[in-house]
């Protein structure tokens, strides 16, 4: 069941603008991503296909049908929320028939449906467990199992993994996607954390203050950002902004050419940490800093580095690289970086 | 979407049953009470009896308020914080006066202070009426208005974060100072809230203080009967503007509690403490007790 | 431990002289002539005729504040009308009210010489000084309880399994019935339980809306207050040991229906 979003906008009694003329289509059985940081609107994006909330204007079709004036009961959507939002007061398998029952299915089809259910969420042991006792990562996967339970067309998961630790919330988002693809049903999850988004995601939808930034791929979104929003968001990034001259964009000591860019326009570059690199220093016309702090991550150093005139540019260096230590000089290459001119790549 | 009309049915619904039962009625009293003009509700109000009911009302219902919480506060403290044999049973019977009707209560003090009983009979030979007495009604004020500081005050006593008083012990500080700058703040709110509770009670009561005051105008009447007097002699004016002097003194009470515990700010930390919701429901709302 | 012992005196005194004390104090009282003068005053038409009104009474205004109560408290928690803070110092209104200001207030508007008393008097439909009156006073008073018993209950809840339920297909009345109402079932009881109470033992505002006329509209507490002022002190006592000891019923009750609340919330 495709989904289809036209010119949604939200506004909030207070006049405040959540959702600002959002419009996009997710194909038939696609995992996408909303991707934004806090108050971008995600979350009431959300909520409006779900009918949960109701838009100020614009509209939203449900394998072409319109769905607006249809309440949340009656559109087909299953929804894990946050906060799991289990019922306090019934087992683990009622929680998971409870739309089942309401479907009015018989006992036997209930019973099998259930069962199905719990061993595909590996929960069958916990089948008479109340929620106040399974963890966090027990509890989402039985939200889970509850929303799939009456055969949705759509799945909508908001911020599913917001209250999980961390590598619990790993297993988990690997597991939604084979889940995903076992059943095959259209799924949108909302997350913050664009490591998540990246990950599992078909495709991802960039959200900033109600607009969408951009709408692709995780590559697309990752190499080719087509705002400064999405390049300073999605992956790490070292943000410098500038004047271009003569062909050329003079940050400091960085030197980047600019072409097809005239004087005096004001650039925004962002430079991926994984874009520079350390050598040692080899001639006079290197860029060269001081090495001011090392942060161990495990499988590599992050290393912020000085430069002359006092800015700060991170970079990684791996745990085989020859010793480095704070103080130490260093020539930084920039291999890579991105040019915005207004929020627009150049 | 259906969900909507229905809200709005169900809140016109709520609106309609508020608005007959409460709002209306309410607002019946100021118009009767002004409906002989400013002039006729003041003249009303400085009637000489009235004036005495008033003043009667307030010092008894001030008097019983401030016993009421010093004893509440004291009683709320061996309640909570220490090993009293019998603590059970003495906080389920905190509520009773809550439960009983307040003639039973008045009745119950007649038998029991009146004239003709013997504990009233002794006070009464060395010169104290315990009943059809100013200080008849500040017994049954007190006794009505029992509950309301002890059941302010056991929950600050309660909740009240013990490790706070031990960080002061660690740091030097003796049991009394303890007390006075870290439990005193700590239930002040509830104090103030419950002496505000109890006058508040105490200045509306009345069938417990019709029975035992011996309602003598000008000595034993509170404002209360006075009202019912003047409601008895089809005074429906009079009775009117009585009631808006007593729903005045009930606000002002209202808002020199919400004052006076805004003050003290510890309030305000105290409602974050309180459990943090879950769901999407927001703020945990204090209601002002 | 010398300021323990004192402390402890002090507690046991302040409860026996005003709790203990005054409530053996009725049952000697109803029964110092007798078990069969109790008896014999239990049975009078006046008191039988006072119990019986009061209970129809605290039913009705149970029943209705109960089921007001709870759209009432779904309200104020849902905050999802614009409304929902008026409507939360309406409720509180009632406590600030002395008694017979409320029973005065629905003379003035329900009375059977204003437009609405009047209106229903012509289709034969009496309120005031009569039944409907009383409980249209007990409503007043007892108006907060189930309601503020609920909205923290309800505030807790929070809206998300409301909403889950929504998604699944559920009805708004499925929702209310399966899962807003199961979770909120103790403080439901507890504040209908504390509407009886007081309903039970309303007297001013019933005295004012009554009439307090005998074997019409005189309730069980009216009864008490005449026959008190009658000097009848025998009956005044019977029917206030029954109420008393009905009272004392209640509060057992609603102590156990919070020890039962405690435990499904731990």
């Amino acid at each position: 069941m495709s989904i289809e979003v036209k010119n949604i906008v939200k506004t909030f009694a207070n006049d405040s603008v959540a959702l600002d003329n959002v419009s996009f289509t997710v194909g038939e059985g696609k995992l996408i991503g909303f991707l934004g940081p806090s108050g971008s609107g995600k979350t009431t994006l959300l909520r409006i296909i779900a009918g949960l909330e109701r838009q100020s204007s614009g509209q939203v079709f449900i394998s072409g049908r319109p769905v607006d004036d249809i309440p949340p009961q009656k559109r087909g959507v299953g929804v894990v929320f946050q906060n799991y939002a289990l019922f306090k007061h019934m087992t683990v398998a009622d929680n998971i028939a409870f739309g089942l029952k309401v479907q009015k299915r018989n006992a036997k089809e209930i019973h099998d449906r259930v069962a199905q259910l719990l061993d595909l969420t590996h929960l069958s042991a916990f089948a008479s467990r109340y929620p106040r006792q399974l963890s966090g990562g027990e509890a989402q996967r039985v939200a889970l199992a509850r929303a799939l339970a009456p055969e949705p067309t759509v799945l909508l998961l908001d911020e599913p993994f917001a209250a999980i630790d961390t590598k619990v919330r790993r297993e988990l988002r690997e597991w939604v996607r084979q889940i995903h693809d076992k059943i095959g049903v259209t799924s949108i999850f909302v997350t913050h954390d664009q490591e998540e988004a990246l990950e599992i995601a078909d495709r991802v939808l960039v959200i900033n203050q109600g607009k969408v930034e951009q709408f692709g791929t995780p590559e697309e979104i990752y190499n080719a950002p087509t705002s400064l929003f999405v390049a300073d968001f999605v992956g790490e990034a070292n943000h410098f902004r500038g004047t271009s001259q003569a062909g050329k964009l003079t940050i400091g000591p960085l030197s980047l050419g600019v072409a097809d860019v005239s004087d005096g326009e004001e650039l925004d570059v962002v430079v991926r940490p994984a874009d520079i690199k350390m050598r040692e220093i080899t001639s006079q016309s290197d860029i060269v800093g001081e090495i001011v702090r090392l942060s161990y991550r495990g499988n590599s150093y992050l290393v912020e580095v000085k430069l002359e005139n006092g800015m700060r540019v991170y970079t990684y260096a791996p745990k085989e690289s020859r010793p480095l230590y704070t103080g130490q000089q260093t020539a930084l290459d920039i291999m890579d970086y991105k040019l915005f001119q207004g929020e627009v790549p150049v | 979407m259906s969900t909507e009309l229905g809200k709005k049915i169900s809140f016109a619904g709520v609106s309609g049953y508020l608005l007959l039962l409460v709002v209306l009625p309410l607002g019946a009293i100021f118009k009767q009470a002004f409906s002989a003009g400013v002039w006729g509700f003041i003249h009303s109000v400085l009637q000489p009896i009235g004036v005495s009911a008033l003043v009667l009302t307030i010092k008894t219902s001030l008097l019983a308020a401030l016993l009421n919480t010093v004893a509440g506060t004291v009683i709320a403290f061996a309640l909570v914080r220490t090993s009293i044999p019998g603590k059970s049973i003495l906080n389920a019977m905190v509520d009773l006066p809550l439960a009983i009707p307040t003639t039973v209560s008045g009745l119950m003090l007649i038998f029991l202070y009146g004239p003709s009983s013997p504990i009233g009979s002794w006070f009464a030979r060395h010169g104290v009426d315990l009943i059809y007495s100013p200080l008849a009604i500040v017994i049954a004020l007190v006794f009505v208005t029992f509950p309301y500081t002890i059941r302010a005050v056991q929950p600050l006593l309660d909740g009240s974060d013990r490790r706070m008083e031990e960080a002061a012990l660690t740091l030097g500080a003796s049991k009394l100072r303890v007390l006075r700058t870290i439990v005193l703040p700590t239930i002040l709110p509830g104090v103030i809230s419950g002496f505000a509770l109890s006058f508040s009670r105490a200045t509306a009561e009345f069938g417990s203080v019709v029975l035992v005051s011996g309602n003598l105008p000008m000595h034993t009447q509170v404002s209360a009967v006075y009202l019912y007097g003047l409601l008895e002699n089809y005074n429906q004016q009079g009775a009117a503007a009585i009631s808006v002097v007593l729903l005045g003194l009930s606000f002002v009470a209202v808002v020199c509690q919400i004052y006076l515990s805004r003050q003290t700010h510890i309030s305000a930390l105290l409602r974050r403490v309180q459990r943090f919701p879950r769901g999407e429901f927001h703020e945990v709302e204090d209601r002002a007790v | 431990m010398k300021s323990k012992i004192g402390l402890f005196s002090f507690v046991y005194l302040w409860f026996l002289a005003l709790i203990a004390l005054p409530l053996t104090g009725i049952a000697v009282g109803a029964f110092r002539k007798g078990a069969m003068e109790f008896f014999h005053e239990f049975v009078q038409p006046g008191a039988l005729f006072g119990l019986k009104l009061t209970f129809e009474i605290t039913a009705c205004a149970v029943a209705i504040n109960t089921v007001f109560g709870v759209l009432i408290a779904l309200q104020i928690a849902g905050k999802n009308v614009r409304g929902w803070r008026v409507l939360n110092v309406i409720v509180d209104l009632p406590f600030a009210v002395s008694p017979v200001i409320a029973g005065l207030a629905l003379i003035l508007v329900y009375g059977p010489n204003t437009l609405i008393g009047g209106f229903l008097q012509n289709h034969s439909m009496k309120l005031m000084f009569a039944m409907p009156g009383m409980v249209m006073a007990t409503l007043f008073v007892t108006l907060p309880f189930v309601v503020r018993e609920l909205v923290p209950v309800l505030r807790e809840m929070g809206n998300g399994e409301q909403e889950a339920a929504m998604t699944l297909g559920a009805s708004t009345w499925r929702v209310f019935w399966r899962i807003t109402l199961p979770q909120m079932k103790w403080s439901l009881l507890y504040g209908a339980m504390l509407t009886v109470s007081r309903a039970l033992g309303e007297f001013g505002a019933v005295l004012v809306v009554s009439g307090s006329v005998v074997l019409l509209t005189q309730s069980a507490t009216l009864y008490v207050y005449q026959s008190t002022v009658n000097g009848d002190m025998q009956a005044a006592y019977t029917v206030s040991l029954v109420l008393a000891a009905t009272s004392f019923l209640i509060l057992c009750l609603l102590e156990g229906i919070k020890r039962r609340r405690e435990v499904a919330h731990s």
